[in-house]
């Protein structure tokens, strides 16, 4: 009986169902792409910040005041492969090392002093165990430098900061003497820093020039972090055991600074401040406004959901008048509404996440390039959802029919 | 029956018979109106707030002398009170000795840095006589606050206080810093400055322009590193934020649409009722069309309020402050219900309107 009766309902009343499935399926859409929108964008935003630049800075630990002024000490260039070995090594997106060093320039008859920096600009590494190769230096840690011409990739090739190259009257093409080497300027840089003073070399070209193989000044990381509180902010030296673990295993800015610290010899790490701090800001307040507003969204979609199915089966109150009329009972009337009820969820619902998984893909390649991963975990939550909503909806009209009077309905009035 | 009285007729049947279902039909337009108001406000005020956070980055603006030297510091007066500028830090650098070895020294303004909110373990200086001590340098003096320090600079050895231990995460945090008087004196550089470091109010580009004409002699750039990262992020949070409003108010659409559509589909036979007893195509349909019409106007009037109310609680919420909603998008608002409704309303009436009267009387 329920079987045939469930099928004169859907055949004779397609738009009144197509109408309810797709209220169902709507809202479950909007929910589950909302759901997972608030979920990602923490992590694709933080992917983002990276732009601003390196957030660790990694330095030869002083030792003495004498080693304050000028480079007494270096770090080691074969350390810098460790960096992608630490605890944290999947945050670790990016870093470059530098050798800073002054050396003389000769151009037509000025000679002076100018200081020189040997950098990695792309460098691919691979790593054990990695399919695809690492892609470390400036591009990984300062995508905003801007090199008009190209960067010095052949040895004997310079970059030159463009208010030097002002001042030095240098064009791309021109040649300049470096401690009595020749080379060529394959570009200007310009970022509004003090880089624009100053020439920039290949690492293992101003290694060769100063003599120094092997050396690096300083690195500059760039690392994904999770932003940092209260607790983050302690003192590590003052932490419990059960307390450093945690700070340790929690991706803060100040734990990686520490790993990376630990694995470059005679090093000391710390967060570049001002970049880390606003990273937090930011993720911090976004992810809040996020939150509430899907909570928002979430309940409009209920609410919107609930309207359609109240007012679709308000309407149906005469069809239980002539149920009751013919001899059903309240058991077999509500089996039948309920019944209707699930099917209109797990259809509509079942539409609304295929629905959602498009929504939320085109959303992430839209505004970040990448697709958005929707958690295994909605698709049970989000049918069950839809299952709830259609069952409440079908609830208040069941109840509302139930007390009627048959003939009362049947004449056309409520 | 006809005209005015046809009209007033079946409104008061439909209020009288339907009160529930109307009420529930204002109601999916109130919450449409006011999600697309509260995202609408919400979208227009996140950039500033956003804006706001980026602020904690610091300056993104360096002015410098053109030659190279250093400025007069009436330079720096002349651009803290410009409409562009939110924040300006004065800086003058130099090097002085400790124990002969030369550490660099930075002069600034301490009450502009206090509000900064730079990491530091102690206090900034508040008078003269005072230092503060970058986090590397502090590891190799072996000093703590309150003990003195001696500084040898251009007027022989001064003695400083030690009143905190700063850490920038930059080349900074090998030096000291003292406030401008202190430094002036110490590297024989009386009034001068390095540098300046802006912060602007808003865009770079529109600041950069007017910094240059308030002084002479003076080269202003643009720190490339933080324009290009902010607008980059802005932008994309906006555009996010967009598609999330178009994806809800679709929904919302959908389900005044799908509300309305229940409502009328079972009202074929009034239709037929109505115009059995004198309506015209026309009246018909301008009757249902006024319904919906009332229905929005109403729950439009409704969803305005909600929608300023809730994103103000979602700005309060996650920025602590409120943002300025547009009244514009009040009205919007409600014009808004008042097409949904009607939109929403009129393609199942039109649909509903095909069938015959004495067909629907039949009940077939």
């Amino acid at each position: 009986m329920l079987p045939r009766l469930l099928k004169r309902s859907f055949l004779n009343q397609k738009k009144a169902m197509i109408i309810m499935v797709v209220a169902v399926a709507v809202g479950t859409a909007v929910a589950a792409s909302l759901l997972t929108v608030a979920t990602e964008i923490s992590s694709k935003v933080a992917v983002e910040l990276r732009a601003f630049g390196a957030n660790i800075l990694v330095e030869p630990r002083l030792e003495g005041l004498a080693g304050v002024s000028g480079q007494a000490r270096y770090l080691e260039e074969s350390d810098l492969k460790k960096i992608k070995t630490v605890f944290w090594r999947h945050n670790i997106l990016g870093f470059a090392p530098f050798l800073d060093g002054l050396v003389e320039m000769r151009s037509g008859e000025n000679v002076r002093p100018v200081q020189a920096v040997g950098t990695w600009f792309e460098q691919k590494l691979q790593l054990p165990g990695e399919e695809s190769a690492f892609v470390a230096g400036i591009v990984s840690v300062a995508p905003w430098w801007s090199i008009e011409g190209a960067w010095a990739s052949h040895a004997d090739s310079v970059v030159v900061g463009s208010a030097l190259a002002t001042e030095l009257n240098l064009h791309v093409g021109d040649s300049v003497n470096l401690e009595g080497r020749a080379f060529q300027v394959s570009g200007l840089l310009t970022t509004g820093d003090r880089e624009d003073e100053q020439v920039f070399m290949e690492l293992a070209t101003l290694q060769g020039l100063l003599g120094g193989e092997g050396r690096i000044s300083r690195v500059q990381v760039s690392a994904l972090t999770t932003p940092m509180d209260d607790f983050a902010y302690k003192n590590p030296k003052t932490m419990t055991r059960t307390e450093y673990e945690k700070w340790y295993c929690t991706g803060y800015v100040t734990s990686i600074a520490k790993q990376v610290e630990e694995v470059m010899t005679g090093s000391r790490a710390r967060p570049v401040w001002n970049v880390a701090e606003t990273e937090g800001k930011v993720l911090e307040k976004l992810r809040l406004a996020i939150y509430l507003l899907s909570v928002m969204a979430l309940i409009a979609s209920a609410i919107g959901v609930g309207t359609t199915m109240v007012t679709s089966l308000l309407r149906r109150v005469e069809e239980v008048g002539l149920m009751k009329a013919l001899g059903a009972d309240s058991m077999g009337i509500i089996t039948l509404f309920l019944s209707e009820a699930v099917l209109i969820g797990v259809f509509g619902g079942t539409v609304g996440l295929l629905l959602s998984l498009w929504i939320s893909k085109q959303v992430g390649l839209l505004v970040f390039g990448t697709e958005l991963n929707q958690k295994a975990l909605l698709f049970p939550l989000s049918m069950g959802v839809s299952l709830i909503i259609a069952i409440l909806g079908a609830l208040l009209p069941i109840a509302r029919a139930l007390h009627i009077k048959p003939a009362v309905v049947l004449k056309g009035v409520e | 029956m006809k005209g005015f009285r046809w009209f007033v007729f079946f409104l008061g049947r439909s209020v009288s018979q339907r009160w529930m279902r109307m009420v529930i039909a204002a109601l999916s337009v109130t919450l449409a109106v006011s999600v697309i108001v509260g995202m609408a406000g919400l979208s227009l005020g996140i950039r500033e707030k956003l804006g706001d956070a980026l602020k904690a980055y610091g300056a993104n603006i360096i002015v410098s002398s053109v030659d190279g030297r250093n400025m007069p510091a009436e330079a720096w007066s002349a651009v803290r009170s410009l409409p562009s500028v939110a924040s300006v830090l004065p800086q003058l650098y130099g090097q002085i000795r400790i124990q002969d070895v030369p550490v660099e020294l930075i002069g600034t303004d301490m009450d502009t840095v206090r509000s900064q909110g730079w990491r530091m373990k102690g206090e900034w200086p508040s008078s003269p006589g005072q230092v503060a001590v970058g986090s590397s340098l502090g590891e190799v003096l072996g000093v703590g606050a309150g003990d003195p320090l001696e500084l040898m600079g251009s007027t022989g050895v001064e003695t400083f206080t030690v009143t905190g231990f700063f850490e920038r995460g930059s080349d900074a945090d090998r030096g000291l810093m003292v406030g401008l008087k202190d430094a002036g004196r110490l590297l024989a550089m009386p009034d001068q400055l390095s540098a300046l470091l802006v912060r602007s109010r808003g865009e770079i580009a529109e600041a950069v322009p007017e910094i240059s004409r308030s002084y002479a002699g003076i080269s202003v750039k643009g720190l490339r590193q933080i324009a290009q990262a902010e607008t980059s992020l802005l932008a994309k949070i906006q555009l996010l934020m967009a598609l999330v409003t178009v994806v809800v108010v679709g929904a919302c659409v959908i389900s005044v649409g799908s509300t309305m559509g229940a409502t009328v589909l079972e009202r074929r036979e009034e239709i037929g009722l109505m115009k059995a007893i004198g309506g015209t195509r026309r009246s018909v349909s301008l009757f249902y069309l006024s319904e919906a019409g009332t229905i929005g106007l109403l729950g439009g009037l409704l969803g305005w309020p909600l929608g300023f109310i809730s994103a103000q609680a979602v700005s309060r919420g996650a920025f602590g402050s409120y943002i300025s909603v547009p009244h514009i998008l009040g009205v919007a608002g409600l014009v808004l219900g008042l097409v949904i409704a009607v939109l929403a309303g009129h393609f199942p009436v039109r649909d509903a309107m095909k069938p015959r009267a004495a067909e629907i009387l039949r009940g077939e």
